[in-house]
């Protein structure tokens, strides 16, 4: 029993809410990660599950002791942050058996798990170095290695990997996961990275202004988002947003704006009957957009080309709004060209207005 | 026990320096600024009498008062501005590397260091009209003699030098380390310019350094402002009232008459006189900075 | 090429030019301490002549400066490691929690200037029956010394990053045991300066000394000041008195310099 709950976690500093009602229940072996931009609440929410804040109001349980008053010490986790915050002034060996010397835990089992811990992370041969000789990567291992040393119930992880290089970080990325399948540990991972939070995460937790925006699997984060900030914030590219009209016309539902006119799918009609002639916003992800040389019913005009390789990138004008489509390798017309487009409206959504919440 | 002090830990840390610093700093000076309301004196038997500002009244028509006023203004401007002009100087001089730096910075210790009684007795040989150094050199120089301490015009000089000697490495190692943290760009770019030396030192340099030299000035101003143990023991305030600074003045009130009551009220206006300059200091590097 | 190397050889005199009037005088000090009186007062002054210890034989024999030696050391070790036990936890709470009020009664303590307590202090230690004790000496010569460990120490902790003690909280460690265990032995080169100084500013006291001590716990420069109040001064024995207060000064000086100039200077420059 390795649940992590947090109910209804509110924090304020000198009035300001930092985070509001955070309420979340993850299951024994999960791995959560909490996404969302700077000053969101990600890292004080984590904060206050390790203990290093105190809450507000609200309660934390951790293995189904209730634990919201006890020092970090008493709460069975263990931390990597996001500097690695290793011990300078002792090698790599005592950075790691530091937790195991405080509990008691008699050397020859210090022994034993410290040299597993290094062997499962390649840092055997560094053990007697001190952290300044390592590197970004190795300093990195140190730090996940003074975390699985302690075999805690939970791991708490802050933007572990914003501190290396694109390609470390990738290789790492890798390694936690793999961690995690052989471990088996519950495990908060808090970070503003969405490739990561897609990439690693069972839940993905999304927060805004100290406030959760969604909590789901990442496919349903991707397919389904809550609201027009989550999806914004996952996916890349960003999804485009085009403000319009929702019209009721003979031949169905439109959604119009000066020169463009999109027709909606049937089934959408009972959701939005509430709408009509109102201003909706229309959000379509790069790749849902389906661009053709001629024929389409919406003509755009092409400004940059990017071509990636893999894929090309078109920054394209259509009805005044700018719009990033995602096109096949082979695809690349001529800056200035005007090409025509047409949206998947299957895995497009519409979103209210003002609220940003998802009506389709 | 252990919860107990680690939550009341922003209490507990601090709590031992706070009852020292107020019953050694605190209570002190709230009990000198009663008793320069009183009488108290050690020569007399009669009971402490609560006398109002009479001490401070007899303090500002006290010619020796204002005399020392005047006399620490004296000394600390000369020697201040001396240091501070010598020791930008041998800063600039040894803002290079060569071997020997460390050793040369270390030569610079010594005086800073070396305890000034000791150094004010040894002066006080240089000083000697007949015996000393002083004289000699002056003579191999081709220059008249100076009676240096026993002097009226040249005692306050003579003692300045001390300083000066002490004091000027401070100067000189403050600029050090401000010049060894300059940012590199603006040089590079002054280069690109075609700025020549002086006016490097002149346009990007002493901009760039002064907040570091104020710094220094007013650390250094601070200090001289309060100097006791050179001018005790070298003149102990005279020849007359000559060399009567400010705290030899509450000093030899306190414990060469031992009139604690006028003695006070001398200190307080001391207090008053280097905690006004220094907030007057703080306020003019603020509005400065803005 | 060749005019570099002149200029080269320009600077290196400047350099010395620089240096000599600094160390002038305390290279003629430890001079002056092995000539005899008439040696002394001679002039032109005697640059070649037979040394003697005579005066080392009479601050030690005749003036017991073993005893004021000792004196010096105990007021100024203990002075230094009791402001260390109560200045450090303080400074560490300054630096952490933002105690500006703290910090500023601290910076005070600084700027002030010593007298101002004398005459309570004569007064408040003379009722109490502790003049002339190693309690007095020791708390009037902390009063230098805490507010300068504090502040260099307040310094010292703000560089260091506070990651460091969360990641020993969750390690296991209570705030204070992680002040012990991780923040102290990370903060050996503050501690040395300020200590450094500490112990110096104590060694030099010459005021509070001058009004607290008395002969059972007479520190040195008060006894090097007795020797001018005779009526003939023996320069000699002076000057020998001199180099045995200054040496511990300056070999603990050379020993830390590093650290001396970084305590000197600290706070001066930013960044």
């Amino acid at each position: 029993m390795k649940k992590v709950v947090c109910e209804h976690i509110v924090k304020r500093f000198e009035g300001v809410t930092a985070v509001n009602d955070f309420h979340l229940e993850i299951a024994d072996k999960e791995f959560i990660v909490i996404v969302g931009p700077s000053g969101c609440g990600k890292s004080t929410s984590l904060r206050m599950i390790a203990g290093l804040e105190q809450q507000t109001s609200g309660d934390i349980y951790i293995g189904g002791q209730k634990v919201s008053d006890k020092p970090p010490r008493d709460r069975n986790i263990a931390m990597v942050f996001q500097n690695y915050a290793l011990y300078p002034h002792m090698n790599v060996y005592d950075n790691m058996a530091f937790s195991l010397k405080l509990q008691g835990v008699d050397k020859k089992e210090i022994d034993r798990r410290v040299r597993e811990a290094a062997e499962i992370l390649n840092i055997a041969q560094y053990l007697e170095r001190k952290p300044k000789e390592l590197s970004g990567g190795q300093r990195q291992r140190v730090a996940l290695g003074r975390a699985i040393v302690r075999e805690p119930a939970v791991f708490l992880m802050d933007e572990p990997l914003s501190n290396l290089d694109a390609k470390l970080r990738v290789q790492m990325r890798t390694e936690i996961a793999k961690l995690h399948h052989r471990l088996g540990a519950t495990t908060i991972y808090v970070t503003h990275d969405q490739i990561e939070a897609m990439t690693m995460a069972d839940r993905i937790v999304v927060m805004k202004d100290g406030v959760i925006q969604q909590i789901a699997d990442p496919q349903t984060i991707y397919d389904k988002p809550a609201n027009r900030f989550v999806a914004s914030f996952i996916g890349m590219p960003p999804m485009n947003f085009i403000d319009c009209r929702l019209e009721k016309r003979e031949a169905g539902l439109w959604l119009v704006r000066e020169t463009m006119a999109v027709a909606l799918p049937a089934a959408w009609a009972e959701r939005l009957s509430q709408r009509f002639g109102q201003q909706v916003v229309l959000g379509v992800r790069p790749e849902n957009i389906i661009p053709a040389d001629a024929g389409g019913p919406l003509a755009a005009k092409v400004e940059v080309v990017e071509p990636l390789g893999a894929e090309t990138l078109l920054h394209v004008r259509l009805d005044g709004q700018s719009l990033v489509v995602k096109a096949g390798p082979d695809y690349q017309p001529d800056e200035g060209q005007t090409i025509t487009l047409s949206f998947d409206m299957n895995k497009a959504h519409v979103f209210d207005h003002e609220t940003g919440t998802t009506i389709v | 026990m252990e919860r107990f002090i680690e939550r009341n830990i922003k209490w507990l840390f601090p709590l031992p320096a706070a009852v020292f610093i107020v019953s050694m700093m605190a209570f002190p000076v709230a009990y000198t600024i009663w008793v320069s309301l009183t009488d108290w004196s050690m020569t007399s038997s009669s009971a402490v009498q609560f006398v109002g500002l009479k001490n401070y009244i007899a303090l500002f028509n006290d010619p020796r008062f204002f005399n020392a006023v005047k006399l620490t203004l004296y000394f600390t401007g000369l020697a201040v501005s001396v240091e501070t002009v010598l020791g930008v100087g041998i800063a600039l001089i040894l803002n290079r590397e060569f071997k020997g730096k460390n050793f040369v910075k270390g030569i610079l210790l010594l005086p800073m260091v070396a305890t000034p009684v000791a150094i004010g007795l040894a002066w006080t040989l240089f000083y000697e009209p007949t015996i000393g150094l002083g004289n000699y050199a002056l003579q191999l120089l081709g220059l008249p003699a100076s009676k240096w301490l026993a002097s009226n015009t040249s005692v306050i000089p003579a003692l300045a030098i001390v300083d000066i000697w002490e004091w000027t490495p401070m100067v000189a190692l403050i600029v050090l380390a401000g010049l060894a943290a300059l940012p590199h760009d603006p040089y590079e770019a002054a280069m690109v310019d075609g700025a020549n030396t002086w006016q490097v030192f002149r346009y990007i340099t002493l901009p760039l350094l002064s907040p570091t030299i104020l710094v220094a000035v007013v650390l250094r101003g601070i200090d001289a402002f309060k100097t006791f143990d050179i001018i005790y023991t070298m003149t102990a305030g005279g020849p007359g009232f000559a060399s009567e600074t400010l705290n030899i003045y509450a000093y030899n009130l306190g414990f060469g008459y031992f009139k604690f009551g006028a003695a006070s009220s001398a200190l307080v206006a001391l207090l008053a006189l280097v905690l006004g300059g220094s907030l007057l200091v703080l306020w003019m590097r603020r509005t400065w900075e803005q | 090429m060749k005019q570099k190397k002149h200029m080269d050889y320009l600077w290196y005199g400047l350099v010395l030019l620089v240096a000599i009037p600094f160390i002038f005088p305390l290279a003629w000090i430890v001079l002056a301490s092995f000539k005899t009186q008439a040696q002394i007062v001679t002039t032109p002054p005697l640059w070649v002549f037979t040394p003697t210890l005579e005066n080392y034989q009479s601050v030690f024999v005749d003036q017991q400066f073993g005893k004021f030696l000792w004196n010096s050391s105990v007021i100024a070790v203990g002075s230094t490691l009791l402001s260390l036990i109560i200045g450090l936890p303080a400074a560490y709470t300054i630096s952490r929690y933002k105690q500006k009020v703290l910090g500023v009664f601290i910076l005070l303590a600084r700027l002030m200037p010593g007298i101002a307590y004398l005459i309570p202090w004569f007064i408040l230690f003379t009722k109490l029956g502790m003049v002339d004790t190693y309690t007095a000496l020791i708390a009037s010569h902390m009063l230098v010394g805490l507010p300068f460990i504090v502040w260099i120490m307040v310094n010292y902790f703000d560089g260091l990053p506070h990651e460091l003690v969360e990641a020993a909280q969750v390690d296991g460690c209570t705030l204070q045991s992680a002040f012990l265990k991780i923040v102290l032995p990370l903060s050996v080169p503050g501690i040395l300066t300020a200590s450094t100084l500490s112990f110096l500013f104590s060694w030099n006291n010459f005021m509070f000394s001058l009004v607290l001590s008395s002969d059972r716990t007479k520190t040195l420069p008060i006894a090097i000041y007795n020797f001018v109040s005779y009526a003939e001064v023996s320069w000699g024995s002076v000057m020998a008195a001199a180099v045995v207060i200054i040496l511990p000064a300056i070999v603990l000086t050379m020993a830390f310099q590093r650290y001396v100039i970084k305590g000197l200077t600290a706070g001066a420059v930013k960044g």
